[in-house]
C-alpha cells in the first residue's frame, strides 16, 4: 500500500474511532446547537471551531499509546509521520467540516430571521473555521505524542492558563505571541491581504502549523513503542 | 538488527523539516522588515491623551474609543494602515468618539491602569466606552477594516437591551 494509501486508511480509523463514541458526538451537537441559538440571538456568526477541534483531537496520539493500539500499528510499515499527519488531518477536518457547516445553519437561521449575512462574510467565517481547526490540531497532537491518555487536554489548559496568568508581569508581545502559538487561525483579511502585515500572519500561521507537525513527527520518531513502555 | 519495516517507520521528516526551516527564517524575516518599516503613525485619527479623555467625552457628550495596540504588533499595524489611515473610517471615528490610543510601550500609571480595568490580555483591542456603562463593547484582534468599521458603526449606536450574559460585545 502507498504512503497515501496508509494516509487515508489512518484517517479513516481515527474518524470511525471518533465516531463511535456517544459522548462525542452528544457533545457535539450540545455545543453546536448553543451556539447556533447564540448567533441566532446576537446576529452574529459564532464560530465553534476552538472547542470542536479539541473535542475531536484530544488524545490523538496518546489514546492509542495508553490504550495498547501504537504498538499494533506500527507492527505494520506505517511511517511515524504518516501515522502523526493522519492524526492530525482527521482532527482538523472532522472539526472544520463541523464548524462549517454549523456556521451555514447559523447563515441560513438569520437569513430566514430576516437578517441575512453577506456571502463573503459567510465564506470568511467558514475559512476561519477551517484555519483555526487544522491550526489547534496541530498544537494538540504535538502535546498528544508528548504526553498518555487525554493528558494533551490539560498540558493545553495549563500553557494556556500560564499565558493568561503572565499577562500581568510579562510584557503583552511575550503574551500575544504564547497565545498566537496555543490557538493558530487565520482570518480571510489577513489571508487575502497584500501588504507586508498580511503576509507575516499568513507566514506565522503556517509556521505554527509546520513546526508543531515537525516537533510532533521527531518526538514520535523518539518514542521507544512497545508493550512493557506504554 | 532491526528489521527493514521497523527502520523505515522512523523516516525522517524531510520535507517538513525544510518547510518548517523555510517559514520560521521567513517569519523572523517579515517581522524584522516590517519593525523598521513601521507605517504613519496614528493615521488620519485624532487621537487625545488617556488622562483628558473622560473629561473630553463628557464635554462632548460622546462615548471613548480606547485602541490598546503596539509597534511591534502586526494586526495593530495592519488595523493602522487599512483603518486609521483610511479617511473614511478615520472622519467617522474623529466625529463619533473621543479615541484615545494606549500603546504598549506607554508605561504611564494611567495607561497601564486602563489596561488593568479593562483586562486587556491581547492586542489589538478596541474599546467604546460611553459614561455609566459597566459593560463596555469590544472587540479584540483585527479581523479586517469591513468587519472593524462594522463594529465601530454598531457601538456608536445606542446599545439594544439584552439578557444578561449573553452580550456578543463582551
Amino acid at each position: 500500500m502507498s504512503e497515501l494509501g496508509v494516509l487515508w486508511a489512518l484517517i479513516r480509523s481515527t474518524w470511525g474511532e471518533r465516531l463511535s463514541r456517544p459522548l462525542i458526538g452528544i457533545l457535539a451537537v450540545v455545543f453546536c446547537a448553543s451556539k447556533i441559538s447564540l448567533a441566532v440571538y446576537s446576529h452574529e456568526l459564532d464560530d465553534p471551531s476552538l472547542f470542536l477541534t479539541l473535542m475531536f483531537a484530544a488524545g490523538s496520539v496518546g489514546r492509542d499509546v495508553t490504550s495498547g493500539v501504537l504498538p499494533l500499528i506500527f507492527t505494520r510499515p506505517v511511517a511515524r509521520r504518516t501515522y502523526v499527519l493522519a492524526k492530525w488531518i482527521a482532527a482538523g477536518a472532522a472539526a472544520g467540516a463541523v464548524s462549517a457547516l454549523t456556521l451555514v445553519v447559523q447563515a441560513l437561521l438569520l437569513w430566514h430571521r430576516g437578517a441575512p449575512v453577506p456571502g463573503s462574510e459567510i465564506s470568511a467565517a467558514i475559512f476561519a473555521a477551517f484555519t483555526s481547526a487544522f491550526g489547534i490540531a496541530s498544537v494538540i497532537v504535538l502535546l498528544s505524542v508528548l504526553v498518555p491518555g487525554i493528558g494533551d487536554m490539560a498540558l493545553w489548559a495549563a500553557l494556556l492558563l500560564i499565558g493568561s496568568l503572565s499577562a500581568k508581569v510579562a510584557p503583552q508581545r511575550f503574551v500575544q505571541e504564547w497565545h498566537a502559538f496555543l490557538e493558530p487561525t487565520l482570518e480571510w483579511g489577513a489571508a487575502s491581504g497584500t501588504n507586508l502585515a498580511g503576509w507575516f500572519r499568513v507566514v506565522s500561521y503556517l509556521s505554527t502549523v509546520t513546526l508543531c507537525l515537525c516537533l510532533a513527527v521527531m518526538a514520535a520518531n523518539r518514542k521507544e513503542i512497545s508493550y512493557a513502555a506504554g | 538488527m532491526r528489521p527493514d519495516s521497523a527502520r523505515s517507520t522512523r523516516g525522517r521528516p524531510t520535507v517538513l523539516l525544510t518547510l518548517a526551516a523555510g517559514l520560521l527564517i521567513a517569519r523572523i524575516a517579515i517581522g524584522a522588515y516590517d519593525a523598521h518599516h513601521p507605517p504613519p503613525v496614528g493615521g488620519l485619527v485624532h487621537w487625545r491623551a488617556p488622562d483628558a479623555a473622560e473629561a473630553a467625552a463628557a464635554t462632548e457628550g460622546r462615548p471613548i474609543l480606547y485602541d490598546f495596540s503596539a509597534a511591534w504588533c502586526q494586526p495593530c499595524q495592519q488595523m493602522e494602515r487599512e483603518v486609521f489611515a483610511d479617511a473614511e473610517a478615520a472622519d467617522f471615528i474623529n466625529k463619533t468618539y473621543v479615541p484615545v490610543r494606549v500603546a504598549d510601550e506607554d508605561q504611564a500609571a494611567i495607561s497601564t491602569a486602563l489596561r488593568l480595568r479593562h483586562r486587556v490580555e491581547g492586542l489589538p483591542t478596541l474599546l467604546v466606552v460611553r459614561a455609566g456603562d459597566v459593560r463596555p463593547f469590544r472587540i479584540e484582534g483585527y479581523d479586517g477594516k469591513r468587519r472593524t468599521v462594522a463594529f465601530l458603526k454598531r457601538a456608536a449606536e445606542p446599545r439594544q437591551p439584552m439578557m444578561p450574559g449573553l452580550d456578543p460585545f463582551r
